[in-house]
């Protein structure tokens, strides 16, 4: 379990050391085996409380736990810790090949040259391994960064905007990866700008607003159902009502809503018309949906 | 502990290896050295031989000396600006085993460094037909302390300030500054009587110059073997005693750096 019971974190900024928060009593609760997200806008507090939760910045006033913890620099807590930050902050004067043998040694892994050649290869890097960092391309790096999170047999993974700068295969080839680790019990707290991705992935999230949770839940209580509307798939006609609003349509088949009062009259409309219908469920908005009408619900007092 | 020990050890190694500017740090100081050398050439006699063998090694080792302290310097600024200890401390190896490392890793290269200029000065000397003498080893070793004393120093100036700033302070701010400025003040007091200002001043001075380390440890006492390279026996209980004061420094550098360090935001 990870825990951050009642964080602040104030910065002091400019001549006049102005106080700045960076996080406002925050709280979360992050399960064993949970697949975490943080949300929030730009500033939100996402990469603070990550390195809050990391050890790497000291609450100005709380406490941050992990499996009951405090988690100390470089301490054997650790261990069991995979960290990818935001910024390629590596050592841009190692190799590929070296960066992920010196993070991986870290970890006191056996790093032999063909563990991390397989490793390398896993993520398309096998012909950059001679390529110091520091000319390496904002994608490449980030493959670094995941290749030294998969060094280690993390119980933990922290994972500060993960897909950040890689192409469309290596995104496919490391959700899967995150999700088979979540599968086997691995607990996973990421911060996202990507809803569409963390959709796909997370189950539980939090979205941050001026340094404050403003909701926390389960991915599927996040998005709210719509007690107004119904969802419908059905075979297409060109003739459908007007208050059934099509979304998409595709092989003779659309989907779209209808409203809750006209659900029958939408019926009456297919069995005279003898249209098939594929499903009728209740309307759930998308984590986008319900990412900008919380943001608009609550707003901040900080 | 000590695998992490000498993992960092042998990455920063990697560094100074690969660094630019301690490239081009060291081209400067090769230049100023040919530069200096000048005019020994020129006028080579074989009389004045063993003297010329003296400012070789002496020009070496100064160059050593500032280069040590140089490695402290970069190692740290470079990984504090990059902002990339935070891959180092988000893993199970501690501030402090890092730290260790820069400082293991500096004074590896400074003692390689101390070795190759004993052996020059050697090979030199047998060139030259000039005898050997024990003091070309213990030259070395002295310079060697004196390097671990500067670079204890700067390492932790770097951990707290700006390497600008850091460099500044250990060019103006050291034990040889508050040497010269107690005579200046002492010259002060005889001249116009112990006035109060010049109480507090001589005070300040006293309190400065015992804090800081000593760049020349008991300079004084080694002028001798420096001038005939000639070593007695007091003179290496003496260079015990020096190796023991800047391994003294060194410990003190490295607490007070880890302290600095555990503070400092690493984000």
């Amino acid at each position: 379990m990870i825990r951050a019971e009642d964080v602040s974190v104030h910065f002091r900024q400019g001549i006049r050391r102005r106080r700045l928060k960076a996080l406002d009593h925050l709280d979360l609760e992050i399960h064993d085996g949970d697949f975490f997200a943080l949300l929030g806008e730009n500033g939100a507090g996402k990469s603070t409380a990550m390195y809050c939760l990391l050890g790497l910045l000291r609450p100005t006033t709380g406490r941050v736990t992990i499996s009951g913890r405090v988690p100390e620099l470089g301490s054997d807590l650790f261990r069991s810790v995979a960290y990818l930050p935001e910024e390629p902050h590596y050592h841009d004067y190692l190799t590929v090949e070296e960066a992920v043998r010196y993070y991986g040694s870290l970890y006191g892994e056996r790093m032999g040259a063909p563990r991390v050649r397989a490793l390398l290869e896993r993520l398309r890097l096998g012909e950059f391994a001679k390529m110091p960092l520091r000319k390496c391309s904002k994608g490449m790096k980030q493959k670094v960064g995941i290749a030294q999170c998969l060094v280690n047999d993390a119980r933990v993974m922290f994972l500060d905007e993960p897909m950040r700068g890689l192409d469309p295969l290596a995104v496919k080839d490391f959700r899967d990866v995150l999700v088979e680790k979540n599968r086997a019990g691995v607990t996973i707290v990421m911060n996202s700008h990507l809803l569409a991705e963390v959709e796909m992935v997370a189950t539980r999230a939090a979205i941050l607003a001026h340094g404050r949770v403003v909701a926390q839940d389960t991915l599927s209580n996040l998005r709210a159902v719509d007690t107004t509307a119904y969802a419908v798939e059905l075979q297409d006609h060109p003739d459908l009502p007007v208050f059934f609003v099509r979304e998409s349509s595709l092989g003779g088949r659309v989907q779209g809503t209808v409203p809750v009062e006209r659900l029958y009259e939408l019926l009456d409309f297919t069995r005279a018309n003898n249209l098939a219908i594929t499903s009728v469920a209740q309307h759930k908005s998308s984590l986008e949906d319900s990412f900008f009408s919380i943001l608009a619900r609550k707003p901040p007092d900080a | 502990m000590l695998d992490a020990l000498l993992l960092n050890t042998g990455v920063h190694v990697r560094f100074v290896v690969r660094n630019r500017l301690l490239l081009a740090f060291s081209l400067l100081m090769a230049g100023i050295f040919a530069l200096e050398m000048i005019p020994m050439v020129l006028m080579d006699t074989s009389a004045n031989r063993f003297s010329e063998l003296q400012a070789v090694t002496s020009q070496l080792a100064t160059f050593a000396m500032v280069f040590t302290a140089s490695l402290g310097l970069f190692t740290v600024s470079s990984h504090l600006r990059n902002r990339n200890l935070k891959m180092v401390f988000t893993k199970p190896c501690p501030p402090g085993v890092w730290l260790a490392s820069v400082y293991l890793s500096a004074a590896l290269v400074a003692f390689v460094l101390y070795v190759v200029i004993a052996l020059a000065a050697a090979g030199l000397s047998l060139a030259w037909h000039v005898p050997l003498q024990p003091g070309l080893a213990y030259a070395a070793l002295d310079g060697f302390f004196r390097a671990i004393v500067w670079l204890s120093f700067v390492t932790t100036l770097t951990v707290a300030f700006h390497p600008v700033v850091a460099v500044m302070i250990a060019l103006f701010v050291n034990d040889a500054t508050f040497y010269g400025l107690k005579y200046m003040i002492a010259g002060a007091v005889a001249a116009n009587g112990a006035k109060t200002w010049l109480t507090i001043a001589t005070l300040a001075c006293d309190v400065f110059y015992a804090i800081l380390p000593m760049s020349q440890p008991f300079d004084d006492r080694t002028r001798e073997v420096y001038a005939s390279w000639r070593v007695a026996g007091a003179d290496w209980l003496l260079l015990m005693g020096i190796g023991g004061y800047a391994v003294l420094v060194l410990v003190l550098s490295y607490a007070m750096s880890l302290l600095l360090l555990r503070r400092k935001a690493l984000i």
